[in-house]
This record gives C-alpha cells, structure tokens and sequence, in this order.
C-alpha cells in the first residue's frame, strides 16, 4: 500500500509538472503574454525565497544561530551586488555562515 | 558526420555543461537536504534501496518529508495520496511561466518536466531574465545536476546519515543554508522596478501564511499577487 501511495504521488507530481510544459497552444503561444502571466514568475519566485528563507531566520532567532544566518545573508548579498551570480552567492552563503557560526 | 551535425553535437554538449553548472548551486543545496530524508527514511526501517526509489518515484522534498511524518505517525494511506496531490499541484504554475520562455524538443522538455522541482524552476526562470532562450541540452543539464544530487544524497543519508551527521554537525548546518542564499540570488536578480510592488506584496502574502502557520500557503498565496498585473496604470 505504501508503495501504491508513492506511485500515485509521483505520477500526479510528474503531470502537474510536465503537462503545462508540453502543451502548446500554437497561435496562442505566439501572441504577447498576458500581464499577470509575466508577473507570475517574479511573483512565485519571491513567495519562494520568502518560505525558503523565512523559516531559516525564524529557526536561527530560536536556536541560537541568528549571527550565523545574519553572516550568510550579509555573505550572499555582498556576492550578488558584486557578481549578480546565484551560484557564486549559494556558495558565500554557505560560506558566510561558517564562519559567523564560528565567531 | 555533416559538419553541421558534428557543430550540432557540440552546441548540444557545451549547452548540457552550460546546464550542470547552472544546477551546481541547486546540486549543494540538495545534497545535505536528501542526506536528511535519507536518514530519516532508515531510522523508520526503509532501506537505502526502497529511500533512493521513493527519491526517483516522487522527486519532491515537500512530498518525501510529508511521507516520512505520515507514515511515522501512522497515517492512512488514501489521507497520504490525497494530500501528496494536493501538494503537488502548485507545479502545473511552473510549466505555465516557463513554456513561453524556454527551447527544446518532446524528450529534453520531458526529462526537464520531470525534474522541475521549485529550485530547478527558479534557476531556469532566472536564466530567462534577461531575456535569454535556455535550449532543451541546457534545461536537461540543470535537471540532472539537481536529480543526481537528490538521489545520491539520499543514498548517503540512508547509508551513514547518523554517524556522519554527528561528526560533521556544523558543516551540515552551514550547507543547509544553500538553498537559502541561492533564493537570495535568484530574487535578487529578478527584481525590476516595473515588478517591485507586485514582488513586495508577493513576498507579505507568503510571509503572512508562514507567521500565521500555514507554511504550505505561502507559494500559492504569493502567486495571487501577480493577478493584480496591469491593473495599475
């Protein structure tokens, strides 16, 4: 049953996010997107970033830990204002908070 | 070999290594992330087989670490599907946003389609920036990055996840916060001014879901600001 449970999940998982890839719409496609359809991306990224990193200062505040998650911020930002490169902040991150933790 | 199918195989080859370096970051994040479901996944009786399985079935963070709890807490199973669908459904967004904006044929959309978790869909939406076309040898190579860090994760959490995580407790920590700053960048190099206020409001509504405990609101929550588009002038 468990592994009946674990397809199910993934095929519905695997069609939620293969479906709307896959299906064109021709000349639909083509026309200029609609407002909230460009704003989507921005929108969802940041509702994103916001659960993602939220719960991590959250979590820091609670344990202890609010030095280190401040020092992998501050590490990340000082990253992308001077490269603007995602990867080189997740590494700066990770970074910036071992060596606030260790302070 | 054409020339031009030789260049074809090159541009394919380059576009795929383009890809696993844009998956790099994804890939350090999801290591310590699996490691931790992995080990999850022994300390309840699942091998290090049947974890990787569930990894390659379900491939959803969110999905596996509701699974774990359900089972743990003795949940039934038809509960267990329907939830793990619902979870699910906030992907279907993700292909809508990127289809107008990426390259690629029928199989590299669908490997990409079936590795398109949250981080994979931010890396690619951020490529698309600044206005960039990724090809399908690109989408697959940032795929397979995240994918192959999934799944080896959770064989080495299921493996050795308590004994290693205790002898290693602040480096796991320090890693753990990888997804965190690559969420930092991947806004950071989204925002514009024409999308400030709506990134803002997107970013209040999800805050209010998680400080008023409904974590799981907080992405779809967010996406409700972007209906608010071109209603201002």
């Amino acid at each position: 049953m468990l592994w009946l449970a674990v397809a199910l999940i993934g095929v519905a998982t695997l069609l939620a996010r293969l479906l709307p890839l896959l299906w064109r719409n021709g000349a639909k496609d083509q026309a200029r997107a609609p407002a909230w359809l460009d704003a989507l991306g921005p929108c969802l990224l940041t509702a994103m970033g916001v659960a993602v990193l939220l719960p991590e200062g959250i979590e820091a505040l609670t344990t202890g830990q609010l030095l280190a998650f401040l020092g992998g911020v501050a590490a990340a930002a000082a990253a992308m204002a001077w490269r603007r490169d995602p990867g080189l902040a997740a590494i700066a991150g990770v970074a910036g908070w071992w060596l606030a933790s260790g302070i | 070999m054409t020339d031009a199918a030789c260049e074809q195989i090159g541009d394919r080859t380059s576009g795929a290594l383009a890809g696993l370096r844009a998956g790099f970051p994804v890939m350090l994040g999801y290591f310590p992330v699996a490691f931790a479901f992995g080990a999850s996944a022994a300390a309840i009786g699942i091998t290090s087989g049947q974890a990787a399985g569930i990894s390659a079935v379900m491939y959803s963070g969110a999905n596996q670490a509701f699974l774990i709890g359900a089972i743990a807490t003795g949940m039934p199973v038809a509960l267990i599907v329907l939830i793990g669908v619902a979870l699910s459904l906030r992907h279907i967004l993700y292909g809508i946003v990127l289809r107008r904006r990426i390259g690629g044929g029928p199989g590299s959309l669908t490997f990409f389609g079936y590795g398109l978790t949250d981080e994979v869909f931010a890396t690619a939406l951020s490529r698309t920036a600044d206005g960039t076309r990724p090809s399908g040898a690109w989408l697959a190579g940032l795929a397979f990055a995240a994918w192959s860090s999934w799944i080896t994760g959770t064989l080495a959490g299921a493996l050795a996840g308590g004994a290693l995580r205790a002898a290693n407790a602040g480096l796991a920590d320090a890693l753990e916060f990888a997804l965190p700053a690559l969420f930092l960048g991947l806004v950071w190099v989204s925002v514009s001014r024409r999308m400030l206020a709506l990134m803002l409001l997107a970013g209040g509504l999800a805050a209010s879901c998680i400080l008023l405990g409904a974590p799981q609101l907080a992405i779809p929550a967010g996406a409700l600001a972007a209906f608010l588009a071109g209603r201002r002038t």
